[in-house]
């Protein structure tokens, strides 16, 4: 009898825990989304790392054994082979040199004008704002572009550039390489530190300074003491943030590098790709991916938690008094217009002067034509190619690339929304924390290798047998418009799920329990509470998104094709097959669409979105 | 009729054991108030009644209904308890207007338009905010937020309402008008209310029953009165009243039908049956006496008791505090007026052996309590 009712309460508790997990939406959204995320983060993971342990056909052939067999045969030629250096330690060498030049330059550039920004009295600070933030808008490679266009000398090929035009004898070590490669990084990644440090310097409370100053400490004592000292964790921050995005770059080196055979890790591992050498460009691929892991943990260790990487929160009191600049002010300003001018106006300017020249090197008058813009093919230019707007293989780019940029960010966006979600109502939860670490993890993967990661896991159907029966779970996505939006989305999930959680994170977990202690379900909780309340963070998360993806070319460069590509991936053949100034035109027209969306956005939401940018 | 019932109920944060075996039982139309130090737990039994947090162990009954049995994993939706609760954060949804906010339950729920309207009128006239209503939160006081969060909990007429630290984001002046406002509520209402407070003087003034708080365990359960002037141990008595009780350690002597009780208040002799069952079984023990600083008045005619020297002496409006010393012990008194003593006069104290408590030394019980019958 007792026995009985033992089974009888033990069957209970059995039924009570799987209805109470079902009705839980929590647990519910949690269970898809861990599946999910493991399907689209962890197997493709696992695939690389198969990948580089497994012999390709050809090499299988060779060897005379088995395709696919284990070996560690790519892991050896990597490391300690007769081509290791050519292949690894070079050109880690150059993207370490790389990655540390331009984090430390962009720092400083960053910091120096942040500081300026907030704490000085430098005039036309509005206008500075907004100008020193527009880089952003502009992806690397067409500031790529802009230096080749400036300082291009005939010695290495093709035309003329500016300075060569002038007559001024441009050495090679400017024109291509890696200081070439390192300015224009840096004149592309300040903005993040720019924009990480400012933030932290608004949340200085004045209050702390005054402090300082009440105590007899001079301005020069309190900026290094107590001001520096409590934007340290962004500035290191921005710092792993400026390093791995150096490391991982793909475009700029290319454009920069490749013409005097200086490779950097991830051309490197293009160039593998393009080979079809892939084991030993998944190989590369992990080794990019544990330094990058390495420098989070460093960040980790230095500053004590991960998530300060990405975002400062909660503005401070007041900010204290500006100080002032005194004589300096004037030189500074000046030197602050040549800045703008040079990482804004220069490159724009470049950009814009030779969309509308005939031929390249040829900076005359007479040369200036409207041909690549809006001319009709003819068949001494370029066999024939008509003006980008006349083109219509331009307008289905165009509609493609606009199709993929809203679907994307708007998946991307309510992802990070839902993630956002499940990581601050599951905080002290490891469901929570396992969520919070397994959508850090594209983070870690360098774009292109995180392209090269797709396409080898979705470019075959997913099957499995039953019996004689072969069922296709997942079709072959290669050249569909869902594998670049699932790609985009996924790899910028470490961007819009932190935007979603310090959104969420805002939204008080009482709100929801007031409806919820009423008997109100959780779809209308989430449709007349969550939602309305996370809307201007989602229109951020939006943006950040909007901005991400369309100036991509690293992550997708391989998996576009004739069909299925977009702008950065047109202006970069366009670039390649030698017609710049077709390339220009579309780079143009892509960063007036970015700056246009940045403009409404900024019309329509009343808060500064630049700060939730980075 | 019991409208709510805990049965040993635990509760666990990771390995913090924050609720130890709670058990309480509330009747229909109560004001039962949860008071005790920060942290010890009201928050959580409050949320674990509301269905917000699912307890470890025990049993939840409400309405006769079995709430929450965490044995059988059982736990009935929040929804679904015929309760609503009053956050301390007031937790007002900031998107919609003070009307929006009253009606969203009723608008999900599908109530006909008409009667929505007069329900939510109702409430908001119930709270005497009736002209906010097309205001949003933050466009409101806090006292005026804090009504419209009540007016939103009653409006589904819940049969009980639940209270966490309303007034505590208040100032002096309104929480004194909100207490009586919350008293009348209860009054016109007539459903159950459960309040959590930290403060003592509003637990005493509006609950019909305390229930005491420490370190996740419910010490007591009483009356106001009951409670103040016989609290369970010494640990309730150190808490309750302002200014603190005064506690003298004492020695007993057991005889036949009477216990005497020595210290610096002199020689008490008191009969045995004044006091509760639990007493030591020895005939000598070691004890504690509390008496209320009220209790007490100075002299500077001769008393039986010892004579003792004034060490301060502290006007406070109404009536003065003096506090006297003798043998290193100090002893506040309360007494009404404007008294003029120095420091040093000489006084003798006065009070009446039946006012007092006394506390057993070794596991701080109370042992006798107060002989005056309170008119509740
Ligand atoms: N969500 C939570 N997670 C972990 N610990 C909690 C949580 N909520 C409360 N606690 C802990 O439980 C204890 C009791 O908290 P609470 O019930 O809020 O106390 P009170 O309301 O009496 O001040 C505290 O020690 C608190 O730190
Ligand atoms: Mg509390």
């Amino acid at each position: 009898m007792k026995e009985k009712r033992k089974i009888g309460v033990r069957l209970l508790r059995i039924k009570n825990r799987i209805g109470g997990w079902c009705k839980e939406p929590y647990s519910v959204m949690f269970a898809v989304l861990f599946c999910v995320l493991l399907f689209l983060i962890v197997v493709p993971l696992w695939e690389i790392i198969k990948e580089s342990l497994q012999l390709s056909a050809s090499d299988a052939k060779r060897a005379g054994v088995e395709t696919g067999s284990f070996s560690l045969y790519y892991w050896k030629q990597l490391f300690a082979s007769k081509i290791s250096f050519k292949m690894l330690y070079e050109p880690l060498m150059h993207s370490l040199v790389i990655a540390l030049c331009v984090s430390v330059l962009s720092i400083t550039i960053g910091g120096v004008a942040a500081w300026l920004m907030v704490r000085s009295d430098l005039p036309f600070k509005k206008f500075f704002s907004k100008a020193i933030i527009v880089p952003y808008m502009l992806p690397a490679w067409c500031k790529a572009m802009a230096w080749i266009a400036v300082f291009k000398n005939p010695r290495i090929g093709g035309s003329s550039g500016f300075l060569s035009y002038l007559g001024i004898q441009v050495p090679d070590w400017l024109a291509y390489g890696p200081v070439a490669i390192i300015l224009v990084l840096t004149i592309h990644n300040y903005a993040y530190t720019y924009l990480l440090v400012s933030s932290a310097l608004q949340s200085v409370n004045a209050e702390l300074e005054e402090m300082g100053e009440i105590a007899g400490a001079g301005r020069w004592y309190i900026l290094m003491k107590i001001t520096f000292p409590l934007v340290l964790p962004s500035i290191l921050g921005a710092f792993i943030l400026t390093f791995s995005q150096a490391m991982g770059t793909f475009s700029v080196p290319a454009f920069l590098g490749l013409k005097t055979g200086y490779y950097t890790i991830s051309t490197m591992l293009q160039s593998a790709l393009m080979q079809g050498n892939n084991g030993m460009a998944m190989a590369i691929s992990i080794v990019l991916i544990i330094i990058a892991a390495f420098n989070i943990l460093l960040n980790q260790k230095l500053i004590g938690t991960r998530k300060s990487f990405v975002t400062i929160n909660g503005k401070g009191g007041r900010v204290g008094a500006s100080v002032q600049l005194g004589k300096w002010k004037k030189l500074i300003t000046v030197i602050m217009f040549l800045f703008i001018c040079a990482a804004v106006l220069l490159p724009l300017g470049i950009l814009v002067l030779q969309s509308f020249m005939l031929k390249l090197g040829d900076f005359g008058l007479d040369n200036l034509t409207l041909h690549y813009w809006i001319g009709e093919g003819e068949k001494y230019i370029a066999n024939g190619l008509p003006g980008v707007l006349k083109n219509p293989d331009f307008i289905h780019t165009l509609g493609n690339t606009l199709k993929l940029v809203f679907t994307t960010s708007i998946v991307a966006a309510l992802c990070g929304q839902l993630v956002g979600y499940i990581n601050s109502r599951g905080k002290a939860k490891w469901s929570g924390r396992i969520i919070d670490q397994l959508v850090f993890i594209p983070y870690l993967i360098p774009s292109i290798a995180f392209g090269a990661m797709y396409l080898s896991m979705f470019s075959a159907p997913k099957s499995f047998d039953i019996g004689r029966w072969t069922v296709e779970w997942f079709p072959s996505l290669y050249g569909t418009f869902a594998l670049l939006v699932l790609v985009s989305v996924v790899k910028n999930l470490p961007f819009s799920s932190r935007s979603g959680t310090a959104n969420m994170m805002q939204i008080g977990t009482e709100l929801e329990e007031a409806a919820q202690v009423s008997g109100i379900g959780f779809f209308q909780r989430m449709a007349k509470i969550i939602f309305p309340l996370s809307k201007s963070g989602f229109l951020s998360g939006f943006l950040l998104i909007f901005i991400n993806v369309m100036k991509e070319l690293d992550l997708i460069i391989i998996l576009v094709t004739p069909q299925m590509k977009t702008l950065p991936y047109m202006a970069y053949s366009y670039l390649t097959g030698g017609t710049e100034q077709y390339s220009n035109v579309v780079a143009l027209i892509m960063f007036m669409i970015v700056f246009l969306v940045y403009f409404l956005a900024g019309k329509v939401s009343k808060e500064d979105v630049s700060l939730n940018i980075g | 009729m019991k409208q709510i019932e805990l049965q040993k109920v635990d509760k666990y944060y990771g390995d913090n054991h924050v609720l130890k075996g709670i058990d309480l039982s509330i009747e229909e139309g109560e004001f039962m108030t949860f008071l005790g130090p920060s942290g010890c737990g009201k928050t959580t039994t409050l949320r674990v009644i509301a269905g917000l947090e699912k307890p470890d162990g025990g049993v939840v009954v409400i309405s006769g209904k079995e709430a929450a049995n965490a044995k059988t994993l059982h736990f009935m939706a929040p929804g679904k308890r015929g309760l609503n609760l009053v956050f301390q954060s007031y937790a007002l949804w900031p998107h919609m207007t003070v009307y929006d906010n009253v009606a969203f339950v009723l608008k999900v729920k599908k109530m006909p338009k008409g009667s929505i309207y007069e329900n939510v009128m109702q409430a908001l006239s119930m709270m005497q905010i009736e002209e906010y209503k097309d205001r949003y939160p933050s466009e409101l006081s806090g006292g005026q937020q804090q009504r419209v969060a009540i007016a939103r909990a009653i409006v589904s007429k819940p049969k009980v309402l639940l209270l966490d630290e309303p007034l505590s984001n208040l100032d002096a002046k309104l929480r004194l008008e909100m207490r009586s406002e919350l008293k009348r509520l209860h009054r016109e209402l007539k459903t159950t209310m459960i309040y959590v407070t930290h403060d003592q003087v509003e637990a005493l003034t509006l609950s019909t029953r305390i229930s005491v708080f420490f370190e996740g365990k419910i010490v007591q359960v009483d009356t106001p009165m009951e409670l103040y002037m016989n609290p369970a141990t010494l640990q309730v008595a150190k808490f309750i009243g302002n200014p603190k009780i005064n506690l003298i350690d004492a020695h007993a002597v057991v005889s036949e039908e009477k216990v005497v009780i020595k210290s610096m208040l002199g020689e008490m002799s008191i009969s045995k049956e004044a006091f509760e069952k639990d007493l030591p079984k020895t005939e000598e023990w070691d004890c504690v006496i509390g008496l209320r600083p009220e209790h007490i008045s100075v002299t500077e005619e001769r008393e039986k008791s010892n004579p003792v020297s004034v060490a301060t002496s502290m006007l406070a409006g109404s009536e003065t505090l003096i506090e006297v010393e003798e043998g290193g012990q100090r002893i506040m008194v309360k007494q009404l007026g404007i008294q003029k003593y120095q420091a040093g006069d000489k006084v003798y104290l006065k009070f009446l052996p039946d006012q007092i408590n006394i506390f057993r030394k070794d596991n701080g019980k109370l042992i006798k309590k107060t002989q005056i019958t309170c008119p509740q």
